[in-house]
C-alpha cells in the first residue's frame, strides 16, 4: 500500500505501472477472449431497451436500464459478477484495519474519460456526494468517514460493522465520479467515469450511444460502439431483432418468444430473474391490519393461474419475502397453499364471513392484469376488489402518503440481502409500502447485518423470512423469468439475473 | 408586411405567458409531487423534503410561477427535473423528428388530396365523386392509432417490408407518415373538393367557358388558383397541429418526437420540461399559421391589399 | 361546406371565415330534418347509431356483466374467432364480442357527455362574450386562444393526469379541450343575431340580459352549434379511445374500446383480431356520426340549397 506513494512523481514509472496494470487486467480475463481479439468484430452493437434511461447520474437513479450504461462508462471499487462473487474493481488492494475500518488502495494510472487521473480524492468526493442523494444515502448510511490517506489510498470507517459493505461498493450507484469534472462545471460531469466506454450521445427518448474509451486502463473492449435504442413496444423490439436492426432485444414480450427461438440466426437467453412482485397491504388501514384476513387472502391466491394469465406463464411462483439469489433465500417455508375452504374459514374467524370490499392500487399494464386476476380470484371468497389504476406519479404520491389499502409492487435486488430486508420491512423505511413496523424484526435485521459467520447470518435471514411470512404484510406473488433475444453470433455478454447485464466485453465476429 | 409580422409576434407573447400559466397550473394540481418522481424508491421523508426545498417546490404556486416567468422572459426554459438537462436543448433534439413526420405526412396529404378533390369537384355527382368522398369519410373516421397498428400488422409483420418503429432508416418514415397523413388527406380532399365546387360555379368561369377556354384550362388555371386559398388554410392549420399532436402516432411507431417527450414528461411530473415543450410547440405552431397568412397574400391580392393597409383583422 | 369546416377546425389563427348564414326563421329544426331525411348517408348513419344505442341499452339482456364481461377464464384465453366466440376471446379469456357490445356504452356516453360539457361551457362563455362584447369578450376570447393553442390531446392528457384516471375525468378532459371550438361558434352566432331588431326591442323594454340570451339570442343561433356538436361527438369518441389507448381513459376491467385495443396490441402478431375488432367498432361508430353530422351541416348550409 505504501509503495504506491513512492512512485507518484515519476511519470515514466507511472506509465510502466499503468502498463503492468493493464496486463494484470488482461490476465484476469479468460484466455480465449484475448485470443479472439485478433479477428474482426462488428463495429457497432445495438441493444433495444424497453424503457428509457432517465439521466446520466449514477447517483441519480437505480434502475437496471440506467445501471447497464453506468457499468460501461463507470467503474466501482469492487466488482461483483453475476454469481455475486466479489473481486477487486478499481482497487489494487485493500485491508481491514478493524471490523469497521478499511484501507483501500486504488490502482494507479486509472484515467477518467476526461484524461484526468482517478485518485483517492475522487473516491472521497464520490462518497461525500453520495450522502446527499436519496439513491445512495441508504447505501452509505453506515459510513462514518472517508479520509484520504495518500494519493491513492482512502480510509473508510463505518459506524457499525457491516457484512454487506463490500457488496454495497459494487453497486453502480457508487461508481467513482470525477471531482475535477464537477469542479470545472463540465456539462454532465456525472457521465464522466473511468469505464471501458465513453458516452458519445444521448437523445432522450431515442437512443444513447457509448464508444470505446481509448484511455481505459484495463482490458480494451472489442466492440467500437454500443448503442441502446429505446423501442418501447414489444413486438417492434422483436421485429427489429429479426430484421437485424438491433443485435440484442431486452425483455421480448412473452407471446413472441417463439419468433426468436424459431429463428436460426437468433438465440433466446432465459434465466430466472430477481424481481419479485408482491401484493402489499397497508398495515395502517382497517381490515388490512388483520393478520387472519391477510392469511385468508394468501390461501385464496392461485399464483400459477396468475402467472399464466398475466405473464404468459413466463414466471415462477414466488414464495418468500427475499429476492431469488439473496443470502438465506428459502422458498420451502411458505405456509399458505391454495385452499379456498381454509381461506373462507380464516375469513370467518377474522369476522368477515361474507367478505368485504377493498381497493387495490396499481400502475402499468402488467400489474393491472395481475390486479384483474386477483380481483377474480378473491371474489370466490367474497372479497370485492375495486382496482384503482393510477399513473405511476400519482401512485407514488399515494403510497408515500399512505393513502392506499393494498398495492401490487415489485422489488428487485440480486445481491444485497440486508438492503432488501431493511428497505422493505424496517420500521419507517421509505420503501416499506406496508408501513410494517415491528421492533422485534428490526432487531433481527440489525443482528444479521453484523453477524460475521455466514452460516449464522443465513439462518438469521431464514428466521427473517419465517417471521415476515407469518405476519404476512405482503403476499409474494411471482418472480419473472428474464429473457433476452440476441443475434446468435453475439458472444461475451455476462447476463445478470437483476437485468444488469455486463456488456463490456461482448462482440460479434465478422 | 414586416410591421404585420412583428405585430403578430408581439401578440404571441401574452398567449405564451397564458399557456405557460395554464400548463403550470394544471401540473400543479396533478397528484404526485415531482419530488417523489425524482427521489429514489427508498427515499425517506426528509430526503423528499430536501429535494422539494432544493427545487423550490415548497414555495407556493404564485412564487414558483413568477420565478419561472422571470426565466422565461429571459429566454430560459429551465432544466428538466428528471434528466437534469436543459429543456430547450432537449426539445430541439426531439423536434426534427416531429418536423420530419409532419412534413412527410403533409406531403402525402397534398399529393393525394388536391388531385382527388379536384377530380371529385369536376366530376360532381358522379360515381367518381361519391366513391372518393366515401373513401375520404372512411379516412376521417378511422382512429389513426388503429390504422397504424393495421399497417404494422400488414407491412411489418405479414410482409416484412417496412420497419415497425423508430427513426432509424430512410424507410422508417413511411408507415408513420401514412398513419398520420390519412386523416389529413381525407380532410383536405373534402376541403379541396368543396373549394373547387365553389369556384367552378362562379360567374367568371362561366364567362371563361363562354369565351371558349378549354375546360382543362378553366380548371387548371382559373379555378385552381382561387380554390387554393382554403386549401392552404387547412394545410397550414393541420401542419401546425401535427407539430404538437402526433402523440399517438409517435407512441405506436416509437417515433422520437416531441409528442412522446411531452407525454413522458407529464407522467414524470417534469414541470419545466412539460411547460417548456408546450411553449415551444405553441411558438412553432403560431409561426406556421403566420406563414400561412403570408402565403395568402401571394395567392390572393385582395388580402395583400389588406396587409399593406396595416394588419388584418 | 368547406368554409364551415375551416371555421370549426380553425383553432389557432385569426383569419376565420365567419359562419355567414341566413336562417329560415320558421321552424328551422323541421326544415333541417326535412333536408337530412333526403340524404342517404345520413339515413345509414342514423340506422347504425340507432343500432349502437340499442346495443348499449340492451347489452344487459344478452350478456351478464359479472360473469361474461368481467369474469376471466384463463383456460379460454386467446381463442381465435369461432362459432362460440364470434370475435374470439381476449388474453384473460373473455368474449371479445360481448365486451365490444358492452363497450359501446362507454364510448357513446363518453363522447356524448364530453360534448355536453363542452357545449355547456363553450356556449355559456361564447354567448357571454358575444353578447356583452368589450372587455369581457376580450378576456374570454384570449383565454380561448390560450387553451386552443395547447395541442388538444396533450391538454387532455395533462387534465387527466391532474384529475386522476376515471371515466368521469376523461369526459371532463375531452370536454374542456373541445370547449374553445364551441366558444367561437357560439360567439359568432350570437354576434350575428345580437343586433337584430327583436333583440334591440327586448333590451329597450328592460328584459334582463341573461333572459335575452337564453330566450331570444341562443334559440336563434342554434344551427351552427348543433352542427358543431354532432361532429364533435365523433372526434370526442376518437379522442377518448386514444386516451384509453394510452392507458389514461376508462380504467380496467371495464370493456372500453380504446382500452381493449391497447390490451390487444400486445398480441398483435398471433392474435391480431384483438386489435382488429375494437378499432372497427370505433371506426363504424365515428363513421355513422360523421355521416349524420355531414348531412346536418349540409342541410344548414344555405349555399348548398339550390
Amino acid at each position: 500500500m505504501k509503495r504506491s506513494s513512492l512512485i507518484k512523481p515519476v511519470a515514466l514509472l507511472a506509465c510502466i505501472a499503468g502498463f503492468s496494470i493493464m496486463f494484470a487486467g488482461c490476465s484476469d480475463k479468460k484466455a480465449d477472449e484475448t485470443e479472439v481479439m485478433k479477428t474482426g468484430y462488428k463495429k457497432e452493437i445495438v441493444i433495444a431497451n424497453s424503457t428509457d434511461i432517465t439521466n446520466l447520474d449514477p447517483q441519480g437513479s437505480n434502475t437496471a436500464v440506467n445501471k447497464r450504461i453506468f457499468s460501461l462508462t463507470h467503474e466501482t471499487l469492487f466488482r461483483a459478477d453475476a454469481q455475486s462473487n466479489i473481486s477487486l474493481g478499481m482497487l489494487k488492494d485493500y485491508s481491514a484495519v478493524s471490523d469497521r475500518e478499511y484501507e483501500m488502495t486504488l490502482n494507479e494510472g486509472i484515467l477518467f474519460s476526461s484524461g484526468v487521473e482517478c485518485k483517492a480524492s475522487d473516491v472521497k468526493f464520490t462518497f461525500d456526494r453520495a450522502f446527499e442523494s436519496s439513491f445512495t444515502s441508504k447505501s452509505v448510511a453506515l459510513v462514518k468517514s472517508v479520509t484520504v490517506v495518500d494519493e491513492y489510498t482512502v480510509n473508510i470507517t463505518l459506524k457499525e460493522p457491516s457484512q454487506e459493505f463490500m457488496m454495497t461498493l459494487t453497486d453502480e450507484t457508487l461508481s467513482i465520479l470525477s471531482e475535477a469534472a464537477f469542479a470545472e462545471n463540465t456539462a454532465e460531469a456525472s457521465s464522466i467515469g473511468t469505464g471501458p466506454y465513453v458516452l458519445e450521445k444521448w437523445v432522450p427518448g431515442d437512443y444513447i450511444s457509448v464508444v470505446k474509451n481509448d484511455k481505459y486502463w484495463g482490458q480494451k473492449p472489442f466492440t467500437e460502439k454500443i448503442t441502446f435504442r429505446l423501442i418501447g413496444e414489444g413486438s417492434s423490439r422483436v421485429i427489429a431483432l429479426s430484421t437485424g436492426e438491433v443485435d440484442i432485444c431486452l425483455d421480448p414480450p412473452p407471446v413472441e418468444l417463439s419468433y426468436i427461438s424459431d429463428d436460426e440466426d437468433l438465440s433466446l437467453i432465459q434465466m430466472s430473474g430477481s424481481r419479485m412482485t408482491y401484493f402489499a397491504f397497508n398495515m395502517k388501514k382497517d381490515i388490512m391490519n388483520n393478520q387472519l384476513v391477510r392469511q385468508a387472502i394468501a390461501h385464496a391466491v392461485d399464483k400459477d393461474n396468475l402467472i399464466i394469465g398475466a405473464l404468459e406463464g413466463r414466471g415462477t411462483a414466488h414464495n418468500t419475502t427475499l429476492n431469488v439469489g439473496l443470502l438465506g433465500y428459502n422458498d420451502n417455508i411458505y405456509p399458505y397453499d391454495y385452499n379456498l375452504e381454509k381461506a373462507k374459514s380464516l375469513l370467518t374467524q377474522a369476522g368477515y364471513p361474507n367478505g368485504f370490499d377493498m381497493i387495490l392500487t396499481v400502475t402499468g399494464n402488467e400489474r393491472n392484469t395481475v390486479a384483474q386476476i386477483l380481483q377474480a380470484q378473491l371474489k370466490l371468497i367474497g372479497i370485492n376488489i375495486s382496482i384503482n389504476s393510477m399513473e405511476s406519479a400519482a401512485q407514488k404520491a399515494m403510497l408515500n402518503e399512505g393513502g392506499h389499502q393494498a398495492v401490487i409492487y415489485s422489488w428487485s435486488n440480486a445481491n444485497r440481502t440486508d438492503y432488501t430486508a431493511r428497505n422493505l420491512f424496517y420500521s419507517g423505511s421509505g420503501s416499506n409500502r406496508m408501513f410494517f413496523a415491528d421492533p422485534e424484526l428490526d432487531k433481527l435485521i440489525d443482528r444479521a447485518l453484523i453477524e460475521p459467520n455466514v452460516e449464522k447470518r443465513k439462518q438469521l435471514y431464514v428466521d427473517f423470512q419465517n417471521f415476515t411470512l407469518d405476519k404476512l404484510s405482503m403476499i409474494p406473488l411471482y418472480t419473472d423469468i428474464l429473457t433476452v433475444g440476441a443475434n446468435a453470433k453475439l458472444k461475451g455478454v455476462k447476463y445478470h439475473q437483476g437485468a444488469k447485464h455486463d456488456f463490456r466485453y461482448m462482440y460479434i465476429e465478422e | 408586411m414586416y410591421r404585420y409580422i412583428i405585430k403578430r409576434l408581439f401578440l404571441l407573447i401574452p398567449v405564451i405567458i397564458g399557456v405557460s400559466f395554464v400548463v403550470f397550473f394544471i401540473m400543479d394540481i396533478a397528484p404526485g409531487d415531482p419530488a417523489y418522481m425524482i427521489a429514489s424508491e427508498e427515499a425517506s421523508i426528509e430526503e423528499i423534503e430536501q429535494i422539494r426545498h432544493d427545487l423550490g417546490l415548497d414555495r407556493n404556486l404564485f412564487l414558483r410561477y413568477t420565478s419561472y416567468l422571470g426565466g422565461l422572459l429571459k429566454g430560459d426554459l429551465g432544466v428538466s427535473y428528471i434528466s437534469k438537462r436543459d429543456v430547450f436543448k432537449t426539445y430541439m433534439t426531439r423536434f426534427p423528428a416531429t418536423l420530419k413526420l409532419a412534413f412527410f405526412s403533409m406531403i402525402i396529404a397534398m399529393i393525394i388530396s388536391i388531385p382527388l378533390g379536384i377530380m371529385s369537384a369536376v366530376n360532381h355527382n358522379t360515381w367518381k365523386d361519391s366513391s372518393s368522398m366515401v373513401v375520404a369519410l372512411l379516412g376521417l373516421s378511422m382512429p389513426n392509432f388503429w390504422l397504424g397498428l393495421l399497417l404494422i400488422i400488414v407491412f411489418s409483420l405479414k410482409l416484412g417490408l417496412l420497419p415497425s418503429g423508430g427513426d432509424t432508416s430512410f424507410f422508417s418514415i413511411i408507415l408513420p407518415a401514412i398513419t398520420l397523413g390519412t386523416g389529413y388527406t381525407a380532410h383536405m380532399t373534402r376541403t379541396a373538393r368543396s373549394a373547387m365546387l365553389d369556384v367552378i360555379r362562379q360567374d367568371y368561369l362561366r364567362t371563361a367557358r363562354a369565351k371558349g377556354v378549354s375546360e382543362k384550362k378553366v380548371v387548371n388555371k382559373h379555378a385552381l388558383k382561387n380554390a387554393l386559398i382554403p386549401i392552404i388554410t387547412v394545410f397550414g392549420i393541420q401542419f401546425s397541429k401535427v407539430l404538437g399532436g402526433a402523440v399517438l402516432t409517435e407512441t405506436i411507431f416509437a417515433w422520437p418526437g416531441i409528442g412522446r417527450l411531452i407525454v413522458d414528461s407529464i407522467n414524470q411530473r417534469d414541470i419545466p420540461m412539460v411547460t417548456g415543450s408546450i411553449i415551444m410547440t405553441t411558438i412553432f405552431a403560431s409561426v406556421v399559421i403566420m406563414m400561412v397568412d403570408i402565403v395568402y397574400a401571394f395567392v390572393d391580392p385582395r388580402i395583400k391589399a389588406q396587409y399593406i393597409k396595416g394588419g388584418l383583422k | 361546406m368547406s368554409e364551415n369546416a375551416i371555421s370549426l377546425e380553425n383553432t389557432g389563427s385569426k383569419h376565420k371565415i365567419s359562419v355567414s348564414k341566413k336562417y329560415v326563421k320558421r321552424s328551422p329544426m323541421a326544415e333541417i330534418w326535412r333536408q337530412v331525411r333526403k340524404n342517404k348517408g345520413a339515413i345509414v348513419g342514423l340506422v347504425i347509431l340507432g343500432l349502437l344505442v340499442f346495443m348499449a341499452l340492451t347489452a344487459d339482456l344478452f350478456y351478464d356483466y359479472e360473469t361474461e364481461i368481467i369474469q376471466q377464464n384463463i383456460s379460454m384465453r386467446l381463442q381465435g374467432p369461432s362459432w362460440d366466440h364470434w370475435m374470439g376471446t381476449d388474453d384473460l379469456g373473455r368474449d371479445v364480442m360481448g365486451r365490444l357490445i358492452y363497450g359501446s356504452r362507454f364510448s357513446l356516453s363518453v363522447g356524448v357527455v364530453a360534448v355536453m360539457v363542452a357545449l355547456l361551457l363553450g356556449v355559456t362563455l361564447g354567448a357571454i362574450a358575444g353578447y356583452f362584447g368589450g372587455l369581457l369578450d376580450n378576456i374570454i376570447m384570449r383565454f380561448t386562444d390560450i387553451f386552443s393553442s395547447i395541442p388538444s390531446i396533450l391538454l387532455a392528457i395533462a387534465i387527466v393526469a391532474a384529475l386522476g384516471q376515471s371515466t368521469i375525468n376523461l369526459m371532463i378532459a375531452i370536454g374542456v379541450t373541445s370547449t374553445p371550438a364551441f366558444v367561437r361558434v357560439a360567439r359568432a352566432a350570437v354576434l350575428m343575431v345580437k343586433n337584430q331588431e327583436y333583440i334591440e326591442s327586448a333590451k329597450a323594454i328592460g328584459v334582463r340580459s341573461y333572459k335575452i340570451i337564453l330566450v331570444h339570442v341562443l334559440p336563434n343561433s342554434l344551427s351552427p352549434i348543433i352542427v358543431q356538436a354532432t361532429l364533435r361527438v365523433a372526434s370526442a369518441i376518437i379522442s377518448a379511445a386514444g386516451l384509453s389507448f394510452l392507458g389514461l381513459g376508462v380504467p380496467a376491467p371495464e370493456p372500453e374500446w380504446g382500452g381493449m385495443l391497447a390490451a390487444g396490441r400486445g398480441f398483435i402478431r398471433d392474435s391480431n383480431y384483438l386489435t382488429l375488432f375494437p378499432g372497427m367498432a370505433i371506426m363504424i361508430t365515428v363513421l355513422a356520426l360523421n355521416l349524420f353530422g355531414d348531412a346536418v351541416r349540409d342541410a344548414m348550409d344555405p349555399r348548398l340549397k339550390k
